[in-house]
């Protein structure tokens, strides 16, 4: 289980962008950290995944503080995996090389079998025939699912979402919320969200933050946050209204 | 008079700021020399890049340079009836001089700001964060093979453009009627002594590292998407230019002062 302590973060101009944040990411879960862009998910995301140094604050994992074990560090953080928004794959490379990229790193699987196993982690995401295309000739939706397929080439035990669904059309969402789902529940990985899309948050998550201003201002279930009082949430979650009629829109 | 000195103080804050961070940045690069992993692939594929995908340019480069200073200098020694000397004067001008400090700024508009937009848009695309997160330390991985390649091929370069230089000085001292291409060739090579040919390829070998590593370190710190991009090119590319003519001035002045 990964536990934030009391997490501060202030950016290079001083602003306090995350707020004493403590909160614990259960194992084999699907947490999602929702909120307004600017509220400071992405930043917190960046902490777990050891990207940011907290300006204050602890982070444990599997019971140890990763502040107290720097030598430690790295192979505790190998346990996770990150999926970038917009992919972050290597456009110098072709697909299969981006998949097979960890397998090279970690130089624990013999060459020649490397290209089989990307090729294997990419049927894993619904990807065929792709393997030796490049990065520019493959879609949005594609390059998500091959940023997938990367993250799971390093067989995390964690793996760190960061707005995955964001901007792709309804059916690659959908897809790619599947595949995370799937991904949860075959391999009982625990994943982190990060997301301002709360349909694609209530279809795959089980535990819900919600961040406001850098403060956590609700953590609890899909239908404790349908519930909650507050009202900023309650603004947010909301569909918004239709504040036009189909009279107002004059024929073409 | 207050806001002047307030922005002169400023400014030169900002530049300390600035030495600070390229001295962490030199720091890491060296310890990416001493540890492993050892990227030869990328290495290789840098002085690819950079050396054998410059020999076009440096080749036309050096031919122009070697035409330029035979007929300016034959200019000079005709009117103290001294053209005897011209392969002598030419030959040392372009190894000691001209050669590498052209070579350098000629490769340096093609490598710096490529190698600093390439980095760049490594950094806005969060593909340096991504090698991070997967345990890749990006200065062994993307800077350390850069700057050793360039150290290498610079002086490399410098040699292919010196020969250029001289063959074509030789051939345009034989179309001028001053002298015939083998006494050309046999003049300039006796008057370059091995000191001579070893201080172009020393100058070459600190262009290389100075405009590699300043490239890498424009590169690496973009911020602000493609904007920071383009100012890190730019920025790039007048920093190495600047840099190489300053490091010469101070290496030439250095050698004659000793």
């Amino acid at each position: 289980m990964i536990s934030l302590k009391n997490i501060n973060f202030f950016s290079d101009d001083a602003q306090h962008i995350l707020k004493n944040i403590t909160f614990d990411i259960p194992d084999a879960k699907v947490t999602a950290i929702i909120g307004a862009s600017g509220s400071g998910k992405t930043t917190l995301l960046r902490i777990i995944a050891g990207l940011y140094e907290p300006t204050s604050g602890e982070i444990w994992i599997d019971g140890q503080n990763l502040a107290t074990l720097p030598k430690t560090k790295q192979q505790v953080r190998s346990k996770m995996a990150i999926v970038f928004q917009h992919g972050a794959l290597f456009d110098s490379l072709t697909v299969w090389e981006n998949v097979a990229f960890p397998l090279y790193e970690q130089g624990t699987m013999p060459l020649s079998k490397v290209r089989e196993e990307a090729e294997k982690l990419l049927e894993m995401v619904d990807l065929h025939g792709v393997a030796d295309l490049s990065i520019d000739q493959c879609s949005g939706g594609m390059q998500m699912r091959i940023a997938i397929a990367r993250a799971l080439a390093s067989y995390p035990e964690v793996i760190l979402y960061d707005e995955p669904s964001s901007g792709l059309d309804p059916i690659a969402r959908g897809l790619i919320c599947d595949l995370i789902q799937k991904q949860q529940i075959q391999q009982r990985m625990t994943s982190v969200l990060v997301t301002h899309q709360l349909s694609a948050a209530f279809q795959i998550s089980n535990h819900f933050i919600f961040l406001y201003e850098g403060e956590i201002i609700f953590e609890g279930t899909a239908d404790e946050l349908m519930e909650a009082k507050d009202p900023y949430i309650q603004r947010f979650i909301q569909p918004p209204s239709r504040s036009y009629r189909t009279t107002d829109f004059v024929p073409l | 008079m207050k806001q002047i000195a307030h922005s002169i103080n400023n400014w030169l804050k900002l530049r300390v700021i600035e030495i600070q961070e390229f001295v962490i940045f030199m720091a890491n690069v060296a310890r990416g020399l001493y540890r492993k992993p050892r990227y030869w692939h990328d290495f290789f594929d840098h002085m690819d890049i950079m050396g054998v995908g410059s020999i076009p340019i440096v080749l036309i480069a050096g031919g122009c340079i070697g035409a330029l200073i035979t007929l300016e200098t034959l200019a000079e020694l005709r009117t103290f009836g001294a053209n005897v000397l011209l392969g002598k004067l030419t030959g040392l001008s372009i190894i000691r001089g001209t050669g590498p400090v052209f070579t350098a700024m000629i490769v340096s508009t093609r490598v710096c700001s490529s190698a600093a937009a390439e980095l760049g848009a490594m950094q806005v695309s969060q593909q340096i964060d991504a090698l991070v997160t997967m345990g890749v330390d990006p200065f062994r991985k993307l800077i350390t093979p850069r700057i050793a390649a360039g150290t290498l091929m610079f002086p490399a370069l410098a040699t292919v453009n010196g020969i250029a230089a001289i063959l074509t000085g030789a051939l345009v001292a034989q179309l001028s009627g001053t002298m015939s291409l083998p006494f050309f060739l046999n003049q300039s090579l006796s008057g370059i002594t091995p000191g001579d040919v070893l201080w172009g390829l020393t100058k070459s070998t600190v262009f290389g590292f100075i405009v590699v590593s300043t490239a890498c370190y424009y590169g690496l710190r973009v911020q602000g998407g493609t904007a920071g991009v383009r100012a890190a090119a730019s920025q790039a590319a007048v920093a190495c230019v600047l840099l190489i003519l300053i490091s010469n001035s101070i290496m030439t002045t250095l050698v004659h002062a000793f």
